[in-house]
């Protein structure tokens, strides 16, 4: 039995928003630094190079590369024999409120209401906490989002009559979803589909979680599956949308689809979006209290251990 | 078709603009104001109800940037922004036919597109509308070099009204230009239409093809009413 404590948990996605805000994933950064390299578009082409520039500036002035940091998000992954001692919720609130503070991130939280602003991210139920019970691996996963609004909302779900055809449906629906956004979901795109689940949520949250997927743009081990990925993969891509909708030959940085077991007469689809400044840090705690700061391996510098 | 160039020092006047095509990537000097969502809502009440004299700024010939920043406190030294880039216009797109009319902004910077009912306004109004790259908050904050003020501060620091110095503010491409051009509804109609259908052709996805079951029209949209009042009169 491994116990992790929340107050380790609330140091590390202290430090994981921190950065997540500022500098992004390798591979999200050499897939922006390629699409630069081969954008024949000369307007897209400065738009790539303004975003290369954007991710130094961010890094040498140590600030958030967006202003909009969104709504922290947290997903844990607990794998079989893992518990978290203390209260995960409070220890996750107080790593988004001193993240907020120190980075700083944008004070974004606000009552749906009254317009109230929280000033420190943190209530009426938000950061998100998504846990995942998850019995293929043996490592507690941690995965800290600063992900903004505008690619959030361009995201869809609906629910196909069920005699359609399944593989023009999806097309269909996610071609669609791209053409609508056209680059305003702050295209190139990590795009995350699910298919299946019961109730749009769960598909839209599966969808989502697919966006953080690693290595960028790997393919499902179901080889169809896999096959619906490449081809939606390159269909997007030949729209020619490019950075923000200015038009380029990089639309898509990676597509992700996820399937769900489903009700016979419901099979949801869900399209999300991530904008190309993919904003995650991900970290793995192992049974002997080693930390893996996978996104981000300069934080391990910082912290090798913990309990 | 441009992709010149071009500096622009505020305030800007219609002879600035007027050669200025789509694509020509733009860079501005001078005075801007972020304006975000409650901002525009106050300024488009404050015109309805004929009080301008009560806006505490002017923004004529000046750039509005549609922009929500984080901006930090220097200690006892007023403030500082940290990260500042665009953010979607087509919300605002309701508001700006009269802030144009009535303020006489030099520019538009955001991202995204406006409403094409907005063009002939825009045009009307001699105010051009320019996309700054989303995302590059941290280039466009680095260009800022002077808080000079805050306005309707109780908005909290994304919606209050900022009013920045810049330098060489930029690349921002020219979207809606002067003679009427929108890049939005020529890329949509000359790429990204055509090369949706040569997509959906090349997959065997039949034209016109409705597989959805539901939501068939949007809760909460005029759609949803159209449908509704069709049904009662069928």
């Amino acid at each position: 039995m491994k116990v992790v404590q929340s107050d380790f948990l609330e140091k590390i996605s202290y430090l994981m928003l921190c950065h997540a805000s500022r500098v992004l994933p390798p591979a999200v950064e050499q897939a922006i630094r390629k699409a630069a390299r081969e954008e024949p578009n000369p307007k897209g082409k400065a738009y790539f190079q303004a975003m290369v520039q954007n991710m130094e500036i961010s890094r040498k002035r140590g600030v958030p590369l967006c202003q909009d940091t969104g709504v922290p998000m947290f997903y844990i992954d607990l794998p079989p024999g893992f518990f978290i001692e203390g209260d995960l919720r409070a220890a996750l609130e107080e790593a988004t409120r001193k993240a907020t503070k120190d980075t700083p991130l944008r004070q974004q939280v606000t009552h749906p209401l009254t317009n109230v602003n929280s000033g420190d991210n943190v209530g009426w139920g938000v950061p998100p906490i998504f846990l995942d019970y998850n019995n293929r691996i043996d490592y507690l996963e941690l995965l800290a989002v600063t992900r903004g609004g505008g690619a959030e909302i361009k995201g869809s779900a609906v629910v196909p009559i069920p005699g359609a055809p399944k593989e023009n449906t999806i097309m269909k629906t996610v071609l669609d979803a791209v053409a609508l956004a056209g680059g305003e979901n702050c295209s190139p795109n990590i795009v995350g589909v699910a298919v299946g689940g019961f109730g749009v949520d769960f598909t839209e949250n599966l969808a989502r979680k697919s966006l953080y997927r690693e290595p960028l743009n790997s393919r499902h081990e179901n080889p169809q599956v896999a096959a619906m990925e490449e081809k939606l993969f390159q269909a997007i891509n030949r729209l020619g949308i490019g950075p923000l909708g200015v038009g380029g030959k990089t639309t898509c940085l990676g597509l992700h689809m996820e399937i769900a077991g489903c009700h016979s007469a419901v099979f949801p689809i869900a399209v999300a979006f991530y904008c190309w400044s993919a904003r995650y840090s991900r970290a793995r705690i192992f049974q002997d209290g080693r930390v893996e700061f996978v996104t981000h391996p300069e934080l391990n510098k910082e912290i090798t251990h913990g309990k | 078709m441009g992709n010149k160039e071009i500096h622009l020092k505020t305030p800007i006047d219609a002879c600035q603009l007027k050669n200025l095509r789509l694509d020509d990537i733009i860079y501005v000097d001078g005075t801007i104001f972020t304006i975000r969502d409650w901002s525009h809502q106050r300024l488009a009440q404050l015109l309805e109800e004929k009080k301008k004299d009560e806006i505490p700024f002017d923004l004529q010939g000046m750039g509005v940037f549609h922009c929500g920043p984080i901006m930090a406190e220097k200690e006892g030294r007023g403030w500082k922004v940290v990260s500042a880039g665009p953010t979607s216009s087509s919300r605002f797109s309701p508001f700006i036919p009269k802030i144009l009319r009535d303020l006489h902004p030099g520019v538009l910077i955001g991202k995204g597109h406006l409403d094409e009912s907005i063009v002939k306004d825009l045009v009307g109004e001699n105010c051009v509308f320019l996309q700054a790259v989303g995302g590059c908050a941290a280039l466009y904050a680095s260009q800022i070099k002077k808080v000079r003020n805050c306005y309707w501060p109780e908005f909290g620091m994304v919606d209050a009204v900022w009013e920045f110095e810049v330098e060489n503010f930029g690349p921002l491409s020219v979207e809606i230009d002067l003679q009427g051009n929108s890049s939005y509804r020529l890329f949509r109609s000359k790429e990204l239409l055509p090369n949706l259908d040569k997509v959906y052709e090349e997959a065997g996805l039949p034209k016109n093809a409705d597989y959805i079951w539901w939501p068939k029209v949007l809760p909460g949209s005029k759609e949803a009413f159209d449908h509704a009042t069709k049904i009662e009169e069928e």
